[in-house]
């Protein structure tokens, strides 16, 4: 049974004045649904009493109901019909409903909405046509050829050049210098080594069971640890710095290796490409060389770029085959690394063809400076009294460069063992000394500056120096 | 691959986004409701018309926010897959589609209207959040380099 007949049912019982205005109440609100079917007894009785409803047409117009229920219209019309009034109209479905106070109200405040938005609109176009506020904001604008004065075409232009830098402003890079000038000479590397993060460092992968996960590509330790002697590495990641910030921490948590972190706040975005400009990363260009996975990322320096393919995550050794070049480049007396990497054929197989190179060089090599079999005295004299023959070959230069990167790597490696933990603990310790502002200071101060944490820290440094020179 | 990790990816956070929605509007539908049917209800009933009410609506709160929820991410996602792009306009163009689409049965008029209203609220809040991204972006500092002090050197 439904509850529609159950509600036909108690109104049955009710009395009769409360019944006839509630049922047509119930009829007005089913009656959109579908013909309504009462199981009462006496149907007769129902079918001449048709349920008239109290409120009238003009009431519900005034209480502001959106719609007349069609029963009443169709027995006004039928009323109409029958007094011959209005009968040259024809049968009317619908009557234009009566506009309401409120109705009235709403469309007036409507009118004032447009009416104020178009203004606005004519007023900020007019505005922003105006003459140049000053010649830096001419010169911010990159608008040298647009002069001030009122013609259309020179007004457009201006427009145009405004209005654009409003959406530019999101697409720029944050900083105008994305890194702080070079180190002092005595800490500087001789190369700056650019690394894209996902898809060469690292490889994020999804699925249902395990859901995000993020791995390491393999040898990217040493990777790190090797070229950090030769290279002033940075990572340029293209996801937030909100995203990708923890990952390059947990890469280096010793800030050892990497020496800067950018992130895409520090790219520029156009035509839907992430364009990693490094003009702006305050190096010498010349010294400065960037391995990513996207040719359209360093779609404005290409002449610096390795494109590599993207790791897919599988096992790989991609990253050491990779070191041999790199050592080599950054332990050549170069001024400028672009001819050389512009002298590789294919700068996507740059791995291969180096190793031809080296394999050719170490043939001359072996060549010059081969030693004859003769044997010589020294040797004679070590077999008469049984000792074993040393012959040592002369190493080549790129031997004794690898043997020496390798013992200084190791050396770094041995230092960071043993000092790790008072690394860690003096991260902490910074970290709860800067770590901790109140939302108040947040609010009424902003943030605290790196400058100012620096500051903090070298005046620290000094007193435990002077507490230590007391002592 | 997406780059925020506490998102799962496309089809999938579909899904989540459906389910966080509805959430949200069941709690928020229960404080909602709640309070008016507390209020609405006479002395000695007041309990009892609050819960009622949010028996009889905070569900309903629910399946509207579900609903936005889950056509504004499969919108999102159509238009990621469409654009192959992944910037703020997605949410836009996204919001747009959305508002259009719940208004539809108004009529041509209030589908436009909360169309474009729906989009130009997406893009504030998309812009609010891409400013305070670049403001929090914080610049890179140079480390410290011990200086060779002459007492060293002595």
């Amino acid at each position: 049974m439904s509850v529609r007949s159950l509600v036909a049912r108690r109104l049955a019982q009710m009395p009769s004045v409360y019944a006839v205005s509630a049922a047509a109440s119930v009829s007005r609100t089913v009656s959109r649904i579908g013909p309504v079917s009462f199981y009462s007894t006496n149907k007769t009785e129902k079918k001449t009493e048709k349920p008239q409803s109290i409120l009238t047409d003009d009431l519900l117009a005034k209480a502001g109901f959106e719609d007349i229920p069609e029963k009443v219209e169709e027995t006004e019309n039928g009323a109409s019909g029958e007094s011959d009034g209005s009968s040259e109209q024809g049968p009317r479905r619908r009557r234009k409903r009566a506009q309401t106070s409120k109705d009235l109200k709403r469309e007036r405040m409507a009118n004032y909405f447009y009416l104020s938005t178009f203004a606005g609109a004519i007023l900020g176009v007019g505005y922003l046509c105006r003459d140049w506020d000053s010649e830096e904001e001419r010169k911010a604008l990159e608008a040298q050829e647009v002069d001030n004065g009122y013609t259309p075409g020179l007004m457009y232009a201006r427009l145009n050049k405004r209005l654009s830098s409003l959406f530019t402003f999101f697409s720029e890079p944050a900083f105008e210098d994305l890194l702080p000038p070079p180190a002092p000479e005595a800490y500087r590397r001789p190369l700056t080594l650019v690394l894209s993060l996902d898809d060469l460092l690292i490889h994020s992968n999804w699925d249902t069971k395990n859901g995000w996960r993020t791995a390491k590509r393999p040898g990217l330790d040493y990777f790190l640890g090797y070229l950090s002697q030769y290279y002033e590495i940075v990572i340029f990641g293209s996801n937030y710095q909100m995203y990708s910030e923890k990952t390059v921490l947990k890469l280096d948590p010793m800030h050892a290796y990497v020496s800067y972190a950018l992130f895409r706040e520090a790219c520029r975005y156009k035509d839907g490409k992430l364009i990693k400009d490094l003009s702006l990363l305050n190096r010498d260009l010349g010294k400065t060389v960037i391995i990513d996975v996207e040719p359209e990322s360093v779609s404005a320096q290409p002449e610096n770029a390795l494109i590599v393919k993207p790791w897919d995550g599988k096992s790989d050794d991609y990253l050491i085959q990779m070191i041999p070049f790199l050592e080599y480049l950054a332990t050549q007396p170069v001024k400028d690394v672009r001819p050389i990497l512009n002298s590789f054929s294919d700068k996507s197989n740059i791995v291969e063809e180096f190793a031809q190179r080296e394999r050719k060089l170490r043939e001359q090599w072996a060549h010059d400076h081969k030693r004859s079999d003769l044997p010589n005295a020294g040797d004679f004299i070590g077999k008469l009294l049984g000792l074993p023959t040393v012959r040592k070959e002369q190493k080549m230069p790129l031997d004794i460069i690898r043997e020496h990167g390798q013992f200084q790597y190791e050396q770094m490696q041995k230092y960071m063992r043993e000092n790790a933990q008072i690394f860690l603990e003096e991260e902490k310790k910074n970290k709860e000394e800067f770590g901790k502002v109140s939302l108040n200071q947040l609010l009424t101060e902003g943030a605290p500056k790196p400058e100012d944490i620096m500051k903090a820290q070298a005046e620290r440094v000094k007193k435990e120096q002077e507490a230590a020179a007391a002592q | 691959m997406s780059a925020d990790h506490t998102r799962d990816p496309c089809p999938i956070v579909i899904l989540n986004d459906f389910g966080g929605a509805f959430a949200m509007g069941v709690i928020g539908g229960c404080v909602w409701h709640g309070i008016k049917g507390f209020r609405n209800s006479p002395y000695g009933e007041r309990g009892y018309g609050a819960i009622s009410a949010i028996k009889a609506r905070a569900p309903v709160v629910g399946g509207n926010f579900g609903v936005w929820g889950g056509l504004f991410s499969t919108f999102d996602c159509s238009v990621k897959a469409v654009r192959k792009r992944e910037d703020a306009w997605n949410a836009v163009i996204a919001g747009f589609f959305t508002g259009g689409a719940l208004a539809i049965r108004g009529g041509w008029r209030h589908t436009r209207n909360s169309a474009i209203t729906c989009a130009c609220l997406l893009g504030v809040f998309e812009g609010v959040g891409m400013m305070m991204s670049r403001v929090m972006a914080q610049p890179q500092i140079a480390p410290m380099y011990p200086e060779e002090s002459p007492k060293m050197a002595a």
